[in-house]
């Protein structure tokens, strides 16, 4: 029941796939978005059918494996093609596919009247496939096979639009960054066969322990898995694909690069637990990592003029805040974060699109304004999102986000000092999202509105799109309730037999206090943000240079590899490849060619040359093996 | 009153099922009225075939532990089911290939007689236990063979390669005949299992009997420098039959000569795998080089069978359980792949009427999508690219090779991947990448020839050639049980 339910989420959108793209032409393009559409909704039945199974069983039962068949086998170690359903891969099946459905919906609206729906639909497909397989591998090589498949459905839709230079620039440097990541990972894997002899999860984190504790061994195992992890999250110092990924259509923003796979690092190290705690130094390090990014990717947005740039910047921002939790062993308030996260990030991305689409492809938060009269619903959602992400009671993002700096705060010095980034992220948070939400929305209709939205009409886009924004706004409302600190707590102790914390609980007074603290400091940035650009009493200060240039990050990667590659390549081209490979090359060729006639010369064509070449082998190999013997 | 052995039905059931459907054939070819003949012989040989194949699986299925049966003229073994498995399923597709085949019909019997007989042959040859019945078995296939050849008697290239075929032919059954009887001469046996260590392992005699019939299976694997033959024979010969030759004689004789010299030779071990590598080596070198000079397909494609003798040999010089999987592996995707180009060549000409060369194949890519991209499939596998079963073929070919220390031959077995290179891709190259020859542009807008036999078998082919990349693990595990009954 459970296994069937688990290959009929994954295998679902492939269906969906396939007939798009073997139906082609013969497909009408509405079709096709229908079929995307469809196939995950099918996903998402079968992973709340898989949910409702396994919380039939009881605590200590709820992981199951399916194995379909072998797909390696040596004499050291062998590999399945198997799924793993427990309470974790559930959690994220539910999202990807719940989520997913939602966006691919939403996007039948968004790209009606491209002429390329059919390819769109197909790929974005293709990604709910490679990411629910990634969620729902058994051991690290079908983990590895979905990492690199969402990548490539990634680099696919960031490149839709193909006839844009910036757009394929944009695929290639994701590619690039997300493969540095992929390397490394693979690159642990190879450590893990050669020590563990096995890929499966149950395999290798049973023998994590006897790796040895901080071992040179596990520590690069899971530094390589950290390195993995950090490029798919974008968190520093692999983050600089992540703005540039905006170049992709809107809902392939909100679905990869905010809901689902930029999270998949979470995931790998919250699924990987066992091999992080015998690390300890790794683990603290993607703590850190976290904290640094979630406050540089915080100023950085505070100074960015594209409106889908801030929102990417946030998401970097709070997934920042995944990692910190992740780091200091607080498992599920990691997992916590990253649903919410996806309800409203998937959220503030689909209404940011409502806008887009509004004003015809304009992104520039400058030339925008005062939609709030013209875009109500849309405003609101907008509000909604923006309050849950800062963290607002009774939103989504307050429950989540407090979980975090709690247990941050109970666990240790170093435990301190990540509070400490992670509380001034939250005015960093409140500030650059409602800058965002004023600028777009408050003040004078701008030029643009005026001329894209003519005669005071409502422009929120057709149903396709406002539905999903709705059930999205209701998600970011209510979803933070499902686990209420002090009070209830479903959530971490369904994932208590995957993931126990491993960090030290805060108690639950502690915690409402903390929420108290850091709700404070949200509303005085949200009171900020709102005289400089609501009510405009402050002039904005300047943007420092560092911010705008996104701390030089771009800069020095230019620098440090890109100009010495292409400096080493133009000169290797221009002192060996030219003189020397070609010249070979076509050297060796032309006697190969000679060569080649000379043996098809010995065809004389006559048999008595065929037999007479016979037995001159005959007489050569008796002598030589009498010679020999 | 003679003692008859104890006659095991089930080993002989695969050879039997084809005998029987030659008998039918035959028959059909006498009774049959002329316009139902066709397809009544063809469906003869078909069902042989079909039946071979399942007898042969569950010949496999049944024999657990390696046994001579029939007062040990046959082994009752994996390895030789699973020889018998390939050489049903290339046939197979061989037959369904052969069916559309233009020629006065007044043959059309006969053909499909003697192309079920020569499976029945290499069947037998494959399960031989001593020296009578491998030669008994070499005949049947190569007398078949021969005849095959020479059959479409209109045409004087056949006639030429049916004819220099049965004169080298005969040459080299004759050193291995000779060879065989030295062996008996020096150990006083014919029984593959009984010879090792009946004579000392320096014998004049008995090293002279090895050298000459290493040189008979040699000659029927096609390996430099007997392959003089396969040029000829495989551009003369109907198409069909020369991927059939390709794909199943090729791999009965490398599987037999493999249990032989594991079976009987294994105290000359150091001789045999060095004759192997020079052997693999000479065909490298001129199945490769060759390859790149020829225009026409079925004689690049001779040459490219060549090299592949050389690639094959790697097994043999390997002389490991290792060596032995690889080329049972290997040999699936590569018959499927040699029948699959050869319908294909097959196909072209049927359409042309004149033979299909690198010059008349452009835009062949363009006009029949899905057989352009089965041809390059089957390109790809021959290069041993990945997503197809000549990838992981190579690997294992290269690996057990590495394994038994022939670092060297690795580095020519490289070398001769990256010159195929050129002729396999030179297809790929003309049938998509060439302008179309203007006066042929007439021939485009007929409807191009629909044949549903050819086009399932090639089907078939690609299957079998991606398939087997991606299921891997359960045919390697088939071949792993039939190499852990060789002595290796």
């Amino acid at each position: 029941m459970i296994a069937a339910a688990a290959w009929v989420c994954l295998l679902a959108p492939l269906a969906a796939v396939l007939a798009i793209a073997l139906g082609g032409n013969r497909l009408p393009r509405r079709a096709a978005g229908y079929l995307a559409t469809g196939s995950t909704v099918v996903s998402f039945a079968a992973a709340v059918t898989a949910l409702i199974a396994t919380l039939g069983n009881s605590a200590s039962q709820r992981q199951t494996v399916s194995t379909a068949f072998g797909l390696i086998e040596t004499h050291a170690f062998k590999i399945n093609l198997n799924l793993l359903v427990d309470p974790l891969a559930l959690v994220m099946m539910l999202v990807v596919s719940g989520v997913g459905s939602l966006i691919i919906a939403y996007s039948i609206g968004y790209m009606k009247g491209e002429s390329e729906q059919r390819r769109y639909f197909a790929y974005i497909a293709f990604f709910a496939f490679s990411m629910l397989l990634l969620v729902e591998a058994a051991n690290f090589f079908v983990l590895l096979v979905g990492w690199g498949l969402v990548g490539l459905s990634s680099y696919l839709l960031i490149g839709f639009w193909q006839e844009r230079p910036s757009a394929i620039a944009a695929a290639k440097k994701a590619f690039i960054i997300n493969a540095v990541g992929d390397a490394a990972m693979a690159l642990a894997l190879f450590l893990l066969i050669q020590h563990a002899h096995t890929l499966d999860f149950g395999g290798v984190f049973g023998q994590a322990v006897s790796l040895g504790q901080n071992s040179w061994l596990i520590n690069l195992v899971a530094a390589g898995l950290l390195v993995g992890a950090i490029a798919k999250s974008a968190q520093i110092p692999l983050h600089t694909w992540l703005p540039d990924a905006m170049e992709g259509p809107t809902p392939v923003s909100a679905l990869i690069h905010a809901a689902t796979m930029v999270t998949a690092g979470v995931y790998l190290i919250v699924r990987a637990h066992p091999l992080f705690e015998q690390a300890p130094h790794v683990q603290q390090t993607a703590a850190g990592l976290g904290a640094a990014t979630l406050l540089a990717t915080g100023a950085i947005a505070l100074v960015q003029t594209d409106i889908k740039r801030v929102i990417a910047y946030s998401t970097m921002s709070q997934i920042g805040y995944m990692f910190l939790a992740a780091g200091i062993g607080a498992y599920s308030a990691a997992m916590f974060h990253l649903v919410t996260h996806a309800f409203f990030k998937a959220l503030l991305f689909l209404a940011a699109g409502v806008v887009i689409h509004a004003l015809g492809g304009e992104q520039d938060m400058r030339k925008m304004g005062g939609l709030r009269r013209r875009m109500p619903r849309t405003f609101i959602a907008m509000l909604i999102g923006t309050g849950a992400l800062v963290g607002l009671p009774p939103l989504a993002g307050f429950f989540s986000k407090d979980a975090i700096l709690a247990t941050a705060v109970s666990n240790g010095v170093y435990g301190k000092v990540l509070f400490a980034a992670a509380i001034a992220g939250v005015l960093l948070t409140a500030l650059y999202s409602f800058r965002l939400l004023f600028l777009v929305f408050s003040g004078d209709e701008s030029e643009l509105v005026k001329k894209s939205l003519p005669k005071r009409k409502r422009a929120e886009g057709p149903r396709w799109m406002t539905a999903p924004v709705a059930v999205l706004t209701l998600l970011a409302i209510g979803g933070g309730w499902m686990q209420v600190s002090g009070l209830w707590h479903p959530f971490s102790s369904f994932l208590e037999q995957v993931a126990p914390s491993f960090a030290s609980e805060p108690s639950a007074s502690r915690e409402w206090l903390l929420s108290a603290v850091s709700l404070v400091v949200a509303l005085g940035g949200v009171w900020i943000a709102w005289t400089v650009y609501a009510a405009r009493t402050q002039q904005a200060p300047r943007a420092p240079r560092a911010l705008v240039e996104k701390l030089y990050f771009d800069r020095t990667y230019d620098l440090l590899f890109y100009r010495p590659a292409v400096a080493v390549a133009h000169r290797l081209g221009s002192w060996f490849e030219r003189p020397v490979i070609e010249r070979s090359g076509e050297e060796i060729g032309f006697g190969a060619l000679m060569g080649g006639r000379f043996a098809a010369a010995i065809q004389s064509g006559l048999a008595r040359t065929y037999v007479l070449l016979v037995a001159a082998g005959v007489s050569v190999i008796v002598l030589l093996f009498l010679v020999l013997r | 009153m003679i003692r008859t052995p104890a006659i095991d039905w089930l080993t002989l059931a695969p050879s039997l099922a084809l005998l029987a459907a030659t008998i039918a054939s035959l028959m059909a070819a006498v009774l049959v009225p002329e316009r139902r003949r066709r397809n009544v012989s063809w469906f003869f040989c078909l069902a042989g075939y079909a039946g071979a194949f399942a007898a042969a699986a569950i010949l496999f299925d049944r024999s657990p532990h390696s046994r001579g049966v029939i007062a040990n003229a046959l082994f009752r073994d994996r390895y030789g089911a699973l020889a018998a498995m390939i050489v049903a399923g290339v046939g197979l597709l061989t037959t369904l290939v052969y069916y559309g085949e233009r020629s006065t019909v007044d043959r059309v019997g006969e053909r499909f007689a003697l192309l079920a007989s020569a499976g029945g042959g290499m069947i037998l040859f494959a399960q031989s236990a001593n020296l009578l019945t491998l030669f008994l078995g070499l005949e049947w296939l190569s007398i078949s063979l021969y005849v095959l050849c020479a059959l479409e008697r209109e045409r004087p290239e056949a006639i030429e390669a049916g004819f220099k075929y049965l004169i080298v032919g005969g040459f080299s059954s004759a050193i291995l005949v000779f060879g065989a009887a030295f062996v008996y001469g020096a150990t006083g046996t014919l029984n593959l299992a009984q010879i090792a260590g009946k004579a000392p392992s320096g014998d004049l005699f008995l090293i002279t009997g090895l050298a000459m019939i290493l040189v008979g299976f040699a000659f029927k694997a096609s390996a430099a420098p007997f392959h003089t033959w396969t040029p000829d024979v495989y551009q003369g010969a109907a198409t069909p039959v020369s991927g059939f030759m390709a794909g199943a004689t090729k791999a009965v004789a490398l599987l037999v000569a493999l249990r032989v010299l594991s079976v009987s030779f294994s105290a000359q071990e150091h001789l045999w795998t060095s004759a192997a590598a020079a052997l693999a080596v000479t065909s490298l070198v001129v199945g490769n080089l060759a390859a790149l000079a020829q225009r026409d397909l079925k004689r690049m494609l001779a040459y490219s069978s060549i090299s592949h003798a050389g690639f094959l040999l790697f097994a043999i010089t390997a002389a490991s359980s290792l060596g032995t999987r690889a080329l049972l592996y290997y040999l699936i995707p590569y018959g499927a792949a040699s029948v699959g180009v050869f319908a294909l060549a097959a196909l072209h000409e049927r359409e042309l009427g004149e033979p299909a060369t690198l010059d008349n194949l452009a835009g062949f890519g363009w006009r029949r999508p899905l057989s352009g991209i089965a041809l390059w499939i089957f390109m790809l596998s021959f290069a041993g690219f990945p997503l197809t079963g000549g990838f992981v073929g190579k690997v294992y070919l290269f690996a057990a090779a590495y394994r038994s220390g022939w670092t060297w031959l690795l580095i020519v077995g490289a070398v001769a991947t990256l010159v195929s290179l050129g002729y396999y891709l030179a297809v790929v190259r003309a049938i998509y990448m060439r302008p179309e020859p203007g006066e042929k542009a007439a021939a485009k807008e007929e409807p191009p020839l629909l044949d549903r036999m050819l086009s399932t078998a090639v089907f078939a082919a690609v299957i079998v050639t991606v398939g087997s990349f991606f299921a891997v693990q359960p045919l390697i595990d088939l071949a792993k049980h039939a190499a852990s009954q060789l002595p290796l």
